[in-house]
């Protein structure tokens, strides 16, 4: 007999709990004792499976992953550039100290009417808050793999003759790769949730406005169902994020974890 | 010396902000010294009580129902592995739901008001603070279970002597997480449904082109931000002074 | 008639104990007897891997055997028994760190119905007996490995057990302070007639140590041979350990190991 792969056996009962509960919502919404402002899960399912085909939901979210996707990006950039040179710069720490400690605790939503000021409605607002979101986990993160940098190796670099610049692309960037994996992943979970949120808030397209709109236009099933589509998107973009950091992490010469 | 360049930087940049703005005259970008008056003009005064405040209890009412009720589920979760294995998928696809989503669910359900941000608010530090209790729990060592079980500790009793203090570092993670949440929940429930506090304010004014006040508005989240990110920092290190000695011995 | 006088029933009296790993489904130990005489020091010795600590725990009640059975002082051992008390080769995993050396040597008080000033006591002279008398306030990361281990032995010896079972505690120090550490143990024996079963991959240490030393062969492990210590007491260091006996059974067990 053929024995059932372990991840599965272990998985088994949590999502027949999930789905139990699915079924025992299902039963009292359809019963009437919740509020009618509770949908049945399987008209939510239903409601999304609808979206999706009659084109009303798969733009929006071209729209949220385009955004997430820029985000990220920018945030990538901005986040590690500034992260190696604070790292490998003692110099550049100190000036830059008081100002990271300050902005990081900011939350990306208050930049949502600044963004608004400066780049209107759109967009490049949105991109540009998610980024502001996005960049700190990397810079964090990427400051910590620059400090756990092996010094022998530096050493070494420096023994050979090369320059500053060239040691930071060459040997800093490599080393610090584990931790910056993990402070990508961490800003990739965060660049969605602020892509949605961003989106709610003055969205003029995307999931978040989606939810809003149908919210709305008290049409619950397809607001319940947006809601079901960030929630399958996340799953999603972690496990893709989180299998990338694993993958990272096995060829990577250091491990050293950072949660931020 | 070293410590002065950061402050130095700050001036400089404040400089800056303010010589270009002078010069470019643009209303979109006020001088950081007319900000500044703006700044203390707004809130030195009843507005911060009117407007801060309620922010802040809201804030605290909801972080503090989600950090009891995710604290004790979580432990309790990580502790009987059986339990963790049946609720964990469920767990994993409501945290990626960004909470803000929850928002015009809370709307419906509730309606506007206080009732509505505090749920909000709950809702979206509770998972950070329950998994990370959770991960705490589970990482009790296997030593330590087995002593309470060779000193004849029962169940309940190693649960809150044994399982709790060990998994007081991870709970402190998720509490940390939570905390930026919640932060960012009271925030964008009061600009979403709301005609007060913190961030119906600086949303208003950037509606109204009161463009000082936004500015004000979002420096003083920034400081309050940085306030509550600190006064985080400063009991972590008392409550678990004990790891970080100990966690420094290791090294 | 002279009547021949009637032997005392062993303290711990281990009968064709069997114990497969629940995981893998392995066998680990096929069938162990033994026996722990009252104030007796014994030893099991044998190549790693050959399930000692499973034994051990086994005994202890924390596991259950999958054949043959456990006896302490006549009673069946199914669960930890308040007599016996396991002392685990890696200190720091079962010392807690958020407690003071006093506090974790009181804590298998608490279930005791004892009065504070009762309980203060038991501390206080069970660190003097591990000479720890001074560091009560201090925490057990604040002490090297050798002092860790010994609150440890305190914390056990403070609820006051018949049997201690010691699972290769000497294994992560130094060996100064092993042989210091051994000393202690023969002392607290002789002090507290607490009778001693060691686990132990030294086999100078069995030998230097006990009364009876029991071999165990490579998994799934048996006792391959019960070998009588009749070195005079009170041991030495020095003096025990360049007696020609003591060469000679170490040699014994040391091809009787190697040979399986």
């Amino acid at each position: 007999m053929q024995r059932i792969p372990r991840p599965l056996v272990n998985a088994a009962p949590g999502i027949l709990f999930a789905l139990g509960v699915a079924a025992v919502v299902e039963a009292l919404a359809r019963a009437g004792l919740l509020t009618s402002y509770v949908v049945p899960p399987s008209l939510v399912v239903m409601a999304l499976v609808d979206a999706l085909r009659s084109g009303e939901l798969l733009p929006q979210i071209a729209t949220t992953l385009a955004t997430f996707a820029e985000g990220l990006v920018v945030a990538t950039l901005a986040g590690v550039t500034v992260g190696l040179l604070m790292g490998a710069f003692p110099i550049v720490y100190d000036a830059l100290r008081v100002i990271v400690e300050f902005l990081r605790p900011v939350p990306a939503v208050a930049m949502i009417p600044l963004a608004i000021l400066f780049l209107g409605l759109g967009a490049p607002m949105r991109v540009a808050v998610v980024a502001f979101a996005a960049s700190w986990p990397l810079l964090v993160n990427t400051l910590y793999g620059v400090r756990g940098v092996d010094p022998v190796a530096l050493e070494v670099a420096r023994n050979f003759g090369i320059s500053p610049a060239r040691t930071l692309w060459a040997v800093t960037l490599p080393a610090s790769l584990a931790s910056i994996s993990t402070g990508l992943r961490v800003a990739a979970s965060i660049a969605l949730v602020v892509t949605v949120t961003t989106e709610l808030v003055a969205g003029t397209s995307g999931i978040g406005f989606y939810v809003a709109q149908m919210e709305g236009a008290n049409r619950l099933g397809p607001m319940y169902a947006g809601i079901l589509a960030t929630g399958i998107l996340g799953v999603l973009i972690n496990a893709l994020f989180f299998r990338l950091d694993r993958s990272i992490v096995f060829w990577a010469p250091q491990s050293r974890e950072v949660v931020v | 010396m070293r410590r002065r360049l950061g402050t130095v930087t700050v001036v400089v940049l404040l400089a800056v902000w303010e010589i270009s703005a002078r010069l470019m005259h643009s209303v979109y970008f006020p001088p950081a010294s007319t900000v500044a008056v703006t700044f203390a003009h707004e809130w030195f005064s009843p507005l911060f009580a009117e407007q801060a405040v309620p922010s802040l209890f809201r804030m605290f009412a909801g972080y503090l129902i989600a950090a009891v009720l995710g604290i004790a589920i979580g432990v309790l979760i990580g502790a009987y592995r059986p339990l963790f294995r049946t609720l964990d998928p469920l767990l994993q696809f409501v945290r990626a739901i960004p909470p803000t989503a929850i928002i015009p669910v809370g709307i419906l359900l509730v309606g506007i008001g206080d009732a509505m941000k505090v749920f909000v608010i709950a809702f979206g530090a509770f998972w950070p603070i329950l998994i990370n209790a959770a991960d705490g729990a589970r990482g009790v060592p296997r030593e330590r279970l087995d002593t309470a079980r060779i000193f004849g500790i029962g169940r309940p009793a190693t649960l809150v002597t044994v399982i709790f203090p060990s998994a007081l570092p991870g709970i402190f993670a998720g509490l940390r997480i939570g905390l930026s949440l919640a932060f960012i929940m009271i925030v964008v429930s009061e600009m979403i449904g709301s005609t007060n506090g913190l961030g119906y304010y600086i949303l208003q004014a950037q509606r109204t082109f009161a463009i000082p006040e936004m500015y004000g508005g979002i420096v003083l989240l920034a400081i309050l931000g940085f306030a509550l990110n600190a006064g985080f920092v400063l009991v972590e290190r008392r409550v678990l002074a004990w790891h970080h000695g100990e966690a420094a011995r290791a090294t | 008639m002279i009547e021949t006088p009637v032997k005392p029933a062993p303290l711990l009296d281990v009968a064709g104990l069997q114990k497969r790993y629940t995981s893998s489904g392995t066998l680990a130990i096929e069938a162990i007897t033994l026996t722990v005489e009252r104030g007796e020091f014994v030893s099991i010795v044998g190549p790693s891997g050959c399930g000692k600590t499973t034994l051990l725990k086994t005994i202890c009640g924390l596991l259950h055997p999958s054949a043959g059975r456990v006896t302490l002082d006549g009673q069946l051992v199914t669960a930890p028994p308040p007599q016996m008390v396991l002392v685990f080769q890696d200190y720091a995993r079962s010392l807690f760190p958020w407690l003071t050396v006093a506090r974790n040597v009181a804590f298998p008080l608490r279930k005791k119905k004892l009065s504070a000033d009762a309980k203060r006591r038991a501390v206080d002279d069970a660190l003097a007996a591990v000479g720890l008398g001074s560091f009560a306030e201090r925490y057990p990361w604040q002490l090297s490995g050798g002092m860790q281990q010994r609150v440890a032995i305190a914390r056990a010896v403070a609820f006051q057990p018949e049997i201690l079972l010691l699972d290769e505690p000497f294994a992560s120090v130094d060996a100064l302070t092993r042989a210091e550490l051994e000393d202690l143990t023969l002392r607290l024996r002789d002090k507290f007639g607490i009778t001693m079963l060691l686990v132990t991959h030294d086999i100078d240490e069995a030998v230097y140590l006990s009364d009876r030393v029991f071999v165990l062969s490579r998994p799934p492990s048996v006792v391959v041979r019960e070998i009588a210590i009749p070195l005079p007491l009170p041991r030495d260091q020095e003096a025990t350990r360049s007696d020609a006996r003591f060469l000679a059974l170490r040699n014994e067990i040391h091809h009787l190991i190697g040979a399986r």
